[in-house]
């Protein structure tokens, strides 16, 4: 009898629900950071060296990451690939303030999201969780829950949201 | 003044492509695919090296964790080798395993160019050599630049040993002579592979040094000919020589060796070049895509020589 419970290619998914049409969609693509882990539908944003990396911080100052939803896994075959092969070194995200309603699998299925609950980074890196606090305020908002959480018709967990981006507005990082 | 048959040509081109036709605009679009095409074999270096093969949704394997096509390819197994013994003794058993890889793909775009038709029809340049200066050269530029940096990642560090090949796969070889040229063509053989280098990657400043060898280094025929026609593409010390303009890409003074394409590697083409156009009233957009999964699979089929430096031995880089 078998036991084993192969990975499925919708493990982790980003879903555009709504949005411009694909081809002038604003996503944006760059080299993911060394050793990074990022899902597809992931919360990322850019380093200072301009590589993606899950997660958004807060930032300081005038410098705020914008935050980005992946479109893959970071290791899917057209975003990295097997030593030897000229293919990957690319991954590609959707902007937040690109005016997308997404579905997640990559969110804190420990916590309760209602409508218009305000979304920001989860305390696993590119997760996303409700806020603590207020808009303009320690965390970035990346998100407006719209519908909320459900099961997708793979039957995984996915949240659906707005995304926005609200940047933080002290200096906690 | 325009070119009078430029500009019929660019007329043709930009009413085909903006046509409410569709059998022309088809026509239009598959007549600059079709030169593009022509282009893009003629002008990637990455594409001499490995010629590039077609390759059917047929021909890809699937996989159960993602739907991105990939082809599976085996390699050659290694022979656990013979040995001898006395009579009376049996064999002992291997069970057979032989490694397998991936072929990988993504796809490589151009920027999505736009302009008002009327703007393109006062060109005085061919529009499709306009279409190949915009979109097909970056496309080359970075299948050339990718294939560029798995070569870099494969020959590793200058003057170190690959201790699976049994050789450095990146030397100094000292200034450009016939000595130090023959020294470097014995870096792939020196692995323990034993490939022989195929073809030459230099870059249109290195390629003069070897024009200026002279009668007493390369002979006096070939020295003559080189002297009063340049570097044609040619076979000198069994290689063949491929030289590209892309100096970020193949320093002054570097040549890399490939092997046969056979034992190097993989150049399947899943979608060749091919242009998007789209009219909508007076605009005009188009950009350009390829898919495309490449491979240097055999470590031992690449090498890289510096002509700089004092000359060191491939086997020890000493």
């Amino acid at each position: 009898m078998g036991t084993l419970i192969p990975a499925q290619m919708f493990d982790h998914s980003l879903d555009v629900v709504k949005g411009p049409s694909l081809m002038h969609r604003l996503d944006f693509h760059a080299a993911p950071a060394a050793d990074e882990v990022i899902y597809a539908g992931g919360l990322c944003s850019l380093n200072a060296l301009g590589q993606l990396v899950a997660g958004c911080p807060a930032g300081a100052d005038q410098v705020r990451p914008m935050p980005m939803f992946a479109i893959q896994n970071v290791d899917d075959f057209d975003a990295n690939s097997d030593v030897g092969n000229i293919s990957g070194g690319v991954m590609s995200a959707v902007v937040a303030p690109g005016g997308f309603e997404i579905e997640t699998t990559e969110y804190d299925t420990a916590e309760t999201y209602l409508p218009n609950t305000l979304l920001t980074g989860g305390a696993v890196d590119g997760e996303v969780a409700p806020a603590a606090g207020s808009p303009y305020g320690a965390e970035p908002i990346v998100g407006v829950v719209s519908t909320g959480a459900g099961a997708n018709a793979e039957g995984k967990s996915v949240l659906r949201f707005w995304t926005v981006f609200l940047p933080a507005s002290t200096n906690v990082s | 003044m325009q070119n009078p048959e430029v500009k019929m040509l660019n007329e043709s081109i930009v009413n085909g492509l903006t046509s409410p036709d569709t059998n022309l605009r088809k026509e239009a679009q598959e007549g600059v695919n079709d030169y593009l095409r022509l282009r893009m074999r003629e002008d990637g270096f990455a594409r001499r090296i490995l010629p590039p093969v077609s390759v059917t949704p047929a021909d890809l394997d699937r996989q159960v964790d993602t739907p991105k096509p990939v082809i599976v390819k085996d390699i050659e197994p290694t022979s656990a080798g013979a040995y001898t013994v006395p009579f009376g003794t049996t064999p002992m058993d291997h069970y057979i395993m032989a490694p397998r890889y991936r072929v990988m793909f993504d796809r490589i775009l151009s920027r999505r160019y736009n302009a008002d038709v009327n703007n393109l029809l006062t060109w005085d340049m061919d529009i499709r050599q306009i279409l190949n200066d915009f979109l097909l050269k970056d496309i080359m530029a970075e299948e050339d630049r990718k294939f560029t940096a798995v070569a870099d990642v494969i020959v590793g560090t200058v003057n170190t040993v690959n201790a699976v090949l049994g050789s450095c796969q990146w030397i100094t070889v000292g200034a450009m002579s016939r000595q130090s040229l023959s020294h470097a063509m014995k870096g792939m053989p020196s692995t323990n592979r034993h490939l022989n280098p195929a073809i030459g990657l230099v870059n249109n400043i290195t390629i003069w040094d070897i024009v200026a060898l002279g009668r007493d280094q390369i002979g006096g025929d070939l020295a003559e000919e080189l002297f009063v026609n340049g570097f044609a593409e040619r076979v000198i010390m069994g290689l063949k020589w491929a030289i590209t303009i892309k100096t970020d890409l193949v320093a002054d003074d570097e040549i890399y060796m490939f092997a046969e394409p056979k034992y190097t590697g993989d150049f399947f083409v899943l979608d060749d070049v091919t242009i998007s156009t789209k009219h909508e009233d007076y605009f005009l957009e188009f950009f350009a895509y390829e898919s495309v999964g490449a491979t240097i699979q055999n470590a031992a089929a690449v090498v890289k020589a510096t002509f700089s430096g004092s000359q060191v031995n491939w086997r020890t880089g000493a």
